[in-house]
């Protein structure tokens, strides 16, 4: 009975170290839950919240004309100032979004910078196999290729994910989501010129409006003191974003080679509404980073 | 000698659930790696990784923004054991935009973008068939909800 049981612990032990050799593995299998959490599980339904990672929002935000400029960076020096685990979190999530911004603007120089200070919030968490010596190779040999840059930094952020939450540290991996989601944001931000405003660029910032409430419904799911701050800074955003109307309306689907999506809801927004937008995420965002 | 039975039992019991998750979670994770991660080629994986164990009868709901502009591919890939995983795409409405067939394995669905949506992709388990059931085993497996996009 005594051998029984005592391998039975042993066993279940070792599977457990398997999932800390997954983590380690992870720079083959690049997977983790992602930037996802699971609001609700009762007995027959799940819900999953996502939240767009850095790259995609700076993507959608160049695409809409937003132009790169090196001073809307977090400065380097900084990195060396974040001395909590909360505060190397969100700046490694800052670090990430600045990372994807500069890589999309082909800045080859500055996405070297900004993939060590990464790097360096990583390794102060001690996650060092986000960005081992061969992710930083595969990193510096992929420059200039974006999709294989958006892999790449991809992988290194859900190893930091899988870490987290499988050493009981899930609050740092929400934290770690919403500076990224906070930066891009502040970026896409930024580039507008308030004289004479790019409206595709306001759009792009009033959908954001969709993931803004995801993102709330992500640290909801956390007691962590500096999880609840962060949130209540993402509500009062909230506040502004809620003067920007939604008018439901049915998608429709028009069939061809490949079918489209259109119509459903859409967002009203006007000037003021997106400039209060930039204004405060300015402000959150530069307490962050502080 | 009894005592420290019960006290192995007892930690057991208490850490196994934890552990067993654990492990499930990191079988998973390796699954979609080798099986659903190349099947989103030539589409770019857009970085959020949704998977996880689901047992027969569950479903779940993602929420999701999509762009305008781009063209998307969301590709549901499960484990056999939980057999034929259906998805739907709805609308905020939730009106169904799109519904995979009952008799795919590994269902995908090619859509281009109009207009920037939050879209809801909806999986459904199949129930376990009653052969099954009466071995009181649970046909649990992965389920990894993938999209990937390109411009």
């Amino acid at each position: 009975m005594k051998k029984s049981l005592l391998y039975l612990t042993a066993t279940t032990l070792l599977m457990a170290c398997g999932g800390d050799v997954d983590v380690e593995e992870g720079q083959e299998n690049n997977l983790t839950h992602g930037e996802l959490t699971v609001k609700r599980a009762d007995k027959a339904q799940k819900v999953f919240q996502t939240v767009p990672s850095p790259y995609e929002t700076a993507t959608i935000f160049e695409e809409a004309g937003a132009a790169y400029n090196t001073e809307f960076t977090n400065p380097i020096e900084n990195v060396d100032k974040y001395s909590t685990a909360a505060k190397q979190a969100l700046n490694l999530g800052v670090y990430g979004a600045d990372l994807s911004y500069a890589n999309i603007y082909d800045q080859t120089q500055e996405s070297m910078f900004y993939m060590n200070c990464s790097k360096k919030m990583a390794d102060a968490l001690e996650i060092s196999a986000a960005f081992s010596p061969e992710t930083v190779e595969r990193i510096e040999e992929n420059m200039n290729n974006r999709d294989s840059m958006m892999n790449i930094v991809n992988d290194s952020y859900w190893i930091c994910d899988a870490y987290l939450k499988e050493n009981g540290q899930d609050n740092l991996s929400a934290l770690i989501i919403a500076g990224g989601w906070i930066e891009g944001l502040y970026l896409g931000t930024k580039s507008i010129n308030r004289e004479t405003p790019n409206e595709g660029l306001m759009q792009r910032i009033a959908d954001q409006k969709y993931s803004l409430n995801n993102l709330i419904d992500l640290m909801g799911s956390y007691d962590d003191e500096e999880v609840q701050h962060i949130k209540t800074e993402l509500e009062k955003l909230k506040k502004v974003f809620d003067k920007i109307e939604e008018q439901e309306g049915e998608a429709s689907v028009e069939e061809g080679d490949v079918p489209t999506i259109g119509g459903g809801s859409t967002l009203k927004y006007d000037q003021a509404t997106v400039f209060e937008i930039a204004d405060l995420t300015e402000t959150i965002r530069n307490e962050i980073i502080k | 000698m009894r005592s420290l039975n019960r006290t192995i039992l007892r930690i057991f019991i208490l850490v196994a659930p934890v552990f067993f998750a654990f492990h499930a979670d990191a079988q998973c994770k390796r699954f979609t790696k080798k099986n659903c991660l190349p099947a989103l080629a030539p589409y770019i994986h857009n970085g959020k990784l949704t998977s996880a164990v689901f047992n027969p009868g569950e479903s779940a709901d993602v929420e999701m923004t999509f762009n305008a502009g781009k063209q998307y591919r969301v590709l549901v890939c499960s484990q056999e054991t939980v057999g034929n995983v259906q998805f739907k795409v709805l609308d905020k409405t939730r009106k169904i935009l799109f519904e995979s067939k009952e008799d795919q394995m590994n269902p995908s669905w090619d859509f281009k973008m109009a207009t920037t949506q939050q879209l809801i992709i909806q999986v459904s388990i199949p129930q376990m068939e009653e052969s099954v059931q009466k071995t009181n085993l649970v046909q649990n497996g992965c389920v990894a909800i993938m999209v990937g996009v390109k411009n």
